[in-house]
């Protein structure tokens, strides 16, 4: 299982959103790092095919970007979306189930199960417009992880998550982790220090830092702080 | 297909779900029962000194038509109305053909043949205001060879009603259309579930397809509810008689080879054509904008225009263009536009009325449409925010 992401650039007009990034990576949870604007939720856009890159490629194992097959492969959750407020919990991941290509009987059963998962079994018949932040930022993720994604792209995944949550969530990802591939972009260190295997940095749309945790040495907020003190 | 199916159901949802949507559905299918029998409903007439409603006035009309069906417009009958003079009671469709004709109210024919003939001139006078060349005056008029002369008078108020009342029905579907429609793709961007949706393996290609199927089947679907809400009411106040009555009964100075009824069916047909030209406009056009506002601006502008604005004949070419537009298709059946209006249109040595052609140039409009949309929704890419 690899992700080859080579020299990925994305240019509005006169800005670089992102910079020839690089990076070919394995199954692990991966922490993408950086302050607003550094570019992490342009790369995450193109890594899941819904944005164009300017320049370069990205591949899962062989299969391009833009391609089905890799869509097959892809749970997405992105930073900020909307739902249909009218449809029910349940009614939201079955029609997401479907859009990723399962049969009606597999979506039912797969959908319960996420329900279960997410902690929203009671709430699954429920409309959407009555959910709380928090419940629907678990949805989000149920609706990414419905067709047992390889690769987890997970834009802010924690936001709005109570601390009971957030613990709870971090297991599930790093359950995922240890057979797929989840990159996860924040900017809360904390979350990143307690799941990933590997952190990415990013300013200013360059992959500024890739590496394990050990290997910085200090405390990884430390690190990250200065980072910014360099401007 | 089963997965195309599903989507389908859940497109519904949405669309349905929208309050926005059901009650302008509701409040228009009122309307179209409404000003279908309204006119019957309100105010008194009296006749002989007697206080009569509208509705048994009217009741009462369509009686003396039936009894005068069968009347043939001849030597005899225009020689029975001299006699009798205003003793003489003729049903009030016979008085539109003679009005039509003569183009007064209340003359009687001198006899059959100048009547006939004044037909004649009248349709040569209308062929010449609308530029016809003279192959195609001798074309239509050889059509009109099949108008049964004597004209034999039969009773089709329901049907012709139908077909009259249908205008505004077209003028409400516009509106629903525009309503509804375009949120099936803008709602996806303005909610932002455009990223999740669009990076699933049938986000592209299937849902588009199920996004249409939706768009294109709820306005027939609701084309057709109006349009009955309409028809019904009318039938039933004015008779189901006369479906196969011919065209020059309601309308003395068209040669077409058709019956009311059949009139109205071609009109109804036109309007589920118009339904899928509208659909088309509105979810394309949805998708491109990534807003609701801005079909159903153009649309109800573009209605407007169509409603107040025409292009002199002399601008042949222009003219026939403009009399393409849906909204002077599905004008009044016996104007100078409209589904059955005088003009020809010369495609592959056939000549085609003015609704065959309609129904042509919608058809492939249509589809061009949605192909467009299809490339520019496969080719969305979520940018900003």
């Amino acid at each position: 299982m690899e992700l080859m992401v080579d020299r990925l650039t994305k240019q509005y007009k006169n800005k670089i959103a992102v910079d020839r990034v690089s990076l070919r990576i394995g199954q692990g949870v991966y922490g993408l790092l950086g302050a607003n604007g550094a570019g992490k939720t342009t790369l995450m856009r193109m890594l899941t095919g819904i944005l164009k890159p300017t320049g370069g490629t990205v591949t899962f194992d062989g299969l391009d970007v833009s391609t089905e097959e890799y869509r097959k492969e892809l749970g997405y959750l992105p930073q900020d979306f909307g739902y249909y407020p009218g449809f029910t919990g349940m009614d939201f991941l079955m029609y997401m189930a479907v859009l990723k290509g399962m049969t009606k009987q597999t979506a039912k059963k797969r959908s319960k199960e996420l329900l279960e998962v997410v902690g929203l079994k009671e709430m699954g018949k429920r409309k959407i417009k009555t959910y709380s932040g928090g419940m629907k930022q678990r949805l989000g993720i149920a609706q990414a992880l419905l067709n047992h994604p390889r690769l987890l792209v997970l834009d802010e995944p924690t936001a709005g998550l109570d601390p009971r949550e957030r613990v709870r969530f971090r297991e599930l990802i790093a359950e995922i982790g240890r057979e797929n591939i989840v990159i996860l972009s924040t900017h809360i260190v904390s979350d990143v220090e307690h799941i990933a295997d590997r952190i990415l940095l990013m300013k200013d749309g360059q992959l500024i830092f890739n590496g394990m945790q050990e290997t910085i040495g200090e405390g990884l907020e430390d690190f990250y702080l200065e980072q910014f003190e360099e401007e | 297909m089963d997965g195309f199916w599903m989507l389908v159901k859940y497109e519904y949802k949405k669309l349905l779900q929208r309050k926005i949507v059901c009650a302008t559905m509701l409040v228009l299918i009122v309307m179209s029962v409404l000003i279908s029998v309204i006119g019957y409903f309100s105010g008194n007439y009296v006749i002989d000194g007697k206080e009569v409603s509208v509705y048994d006035a009217h009741k009462m009309s369509v009686e003396e038509e039936r009894e005068q069906t069968g009347s043939v417009l001849d030597d005899m009958f225009f020689a029975r109305m001299r006699a009798q003079g205003d003793e003489y009671s003729i049903a009030n469709g016979i008085w539109n053909i003679l009005f039509e004709v003569e183009g007064k109210l209340d003359v009687v024919p001198e006899d059959a043949d100048t009547f006939y003939s004044m037909r004649e001139n009248q349709m040569k006078m209308k062929f010449d205001e609308a530029f016809l060349t003279s192959e195609e005056q001798k074309e239509l008029m050889c059509i009109d060879e099949a108008t049964e002369i004597p004209i034999v008078y039969e009773y089709a108020g329901g049907w012709s009603e139908s077909s009259v009342n249908l205008i505004l029905v077209a003028i409400m579907q516009v509106i629903l259309i525009a309503v509804s429609i375009p949120a099936i793709f803008s709602d996806e961007h303005s909610r932002r579930t455009d990223q999740i949706v669009l990076c699933t393996d049938r986000g592209r290609g299937p849902l588009y397809l199920a996004k249409m199927f939706t768009g294109l089947t709820y306005c027939l679907i609701a084309t057709l509810i109006l349009s009955i809400c309409s028809i019904v009411p009318t039938l039933f106040v004015s008779g189901t008689d006369g479906f196969g009555a011919p065209l020059q009964v309601a309308y003395p100075l068209l040669p077409w080879r058709m019956t009311v009824g059949e009139g109205m069916v071609v009109m109804l047909f036109m309007m589920l054509l118009a339904s899928v030209l509208y659909a088309s406009f509105a979810m394309v056009m949805a998708e491109k904008s990534r807003s609701n506002v801005a079909p159903m601006a153009v649309m109800v502008g573009f209605m407007l225009i169509c409603l107040i604005a025409n292009v002199p004949e002399k601008f042949l070419f222009l003219a026939k263009i403009w009399a393409l537009m849906p909204g002077k298709v599905l004008s009044l059946p016996g104007g100078d536009d409209s589904f059955i209006g005088l003009l020809l249109f010369h495609v592959m040595g056939e000549s085609l009325m003015t609704w065959q052609m309609a129904a042509v140039v919608w058809g492939m409009i249509s589809a061009v449409l949605l192909s467009i949309g299809y490339r520019w929704y496969k080719n969305y890419q979520v940018t900003g925010r």
